[in-house]
């Protein structure tokens, strides 16, 4: 069976984990933990290794859903994760303090050490409807960035499918 | 002023009556155990609560990585269809490292020891076992509500 593989980054709490668990054909291998770092995010359980979730195209192929932990002092994973990757799919939560800055700051960091394709997915904007989508637009703009970039619900498996959905057609664009 | 930041903290800490004991055990385990060139004590989600070093280690590191190695031996081991990964070895060339699940009710946490290679694994694995189990009755002790 051909193997492929695309990986799920993203600061803490934009989604990773339940992107994978909505998308995936297989019960999903996850470390999530209890979360002591509450400052940083409220939720109870927070990724410390990595989530493991397959999607089943067809007989023959299934592509590898990898999710990574967004917290810094876990950065040490991210390159072992992304190697070999088919493309990386960043998830922004559109409601957190810094949007933009969380996206710049994960696209600086994964230039050094990922050089295939790169998504983005801004998860949970109707919890902040007031703020502009265009402000990621914005910024890629004046960054001279030219990615994908799409508001989802994470809880929707369409919406995820879209994001992977992309990659390959990217791919297949050359 | 650091006080005032401090309060405003909402991270979950263990008490420092806690830490003030954890630290003897950890103190205990050293001199008890021939071997062991580091002990460190991790919240599980990867933070360091408490440490003692013969080498110059990043604790900060140590306790991040030793946190995500624990919790993928856990998810391997669910996967093969085993249960209660309680610790895992690993052997290298000029050391050893032990990584072990300390199951507090309250504030879960992990203990890693870093031992030169020429160790009795059976004595380090007591040494653990000795200072997990009075670890978890510390947590009852000083983290019930």
């Amino acid at each position: 069976m051909q193997r492929l593989k695309i990986v799920f980054s993203g600061p803490m709490g934009a989604g990773k984990t339940q992107a994978i668990a909505s998308l995936s054909d297989i019960d999903v291998v996850s470390t999530e933990v209890l979360n002591t770092d509450l400052d940083a995010h409220t939720k109870a359980l927070t990724t410390v290794g990595m989530d493991y979730g397959e999607l089943i195209l067809d007989e023959g192929t299934s592509i590898g859903l990898y999710g990574t932990p967004g917290q810094e002092r876990f950065s040490f994973i991210w390159p072992i994760l992304s190697q070999g990757a088919l493309g990386v799919i960043i998830l922004i939560d559109h409601s957190a303090a810094d949007p933009v800055q969380d996206l710049a700051r994960y696209l600086a960091t994964f230039d050094k050490i990922y050089q295939g394709r790169i998504i983005v997915g801004v998860s949970q904007v109707d919890r902040l409807p007031e703020r502009p989508f265009e402000i990621y637009r914005n910024w890629l703009l004046e960054n001279n960035r030219n990615l994908p970039i799409f508001p989802v619900d994470l809880r929707h498996k369409d919406d995820v499918l879209l994001l992977v959905e992309t990659i390959i057609t990217a791919l297949e664009q050359g | 002023m650091n006080a005032l930041f401090e309060s405003q903290s909402n991270r979950v800490k263990p008490a420092e009556a806690y830490l003030v004991a954890a630290k003897e055990v950890l103190h205990e385990l050293i001199h008890a155990t021939s071997g062991i060139d580091g002990v460190l004590l991790a919240t599980t989600d990867g933070f360091e609560v408490s440490s003692i070093f013969q080498k110059d280690y990043d604790g900060g590191k140590l306790s991040a990585v030793g946190s995500s190695i624990l919790a993928l031996v856990q998810a391997l081991t669910n996967e093969a269809q085993l249960t209660g990964c309680r610790s895992v070895i690993l052997d290298a060339q000029d050391g050893k490292i032990m990584i072990s699940a300390v199951p507090n009710n309250h504030q879960p946490m992990i203990a890693i020891v870093v031992t030169k290679q020429q160790v009795l694994l059976g004595q380090i694995m007591h040494g653990m076992n000795k200072a997990i189990n009075h670890l978890v009755e510390l947590d009852q002790q000083y983290h019930s509500k």
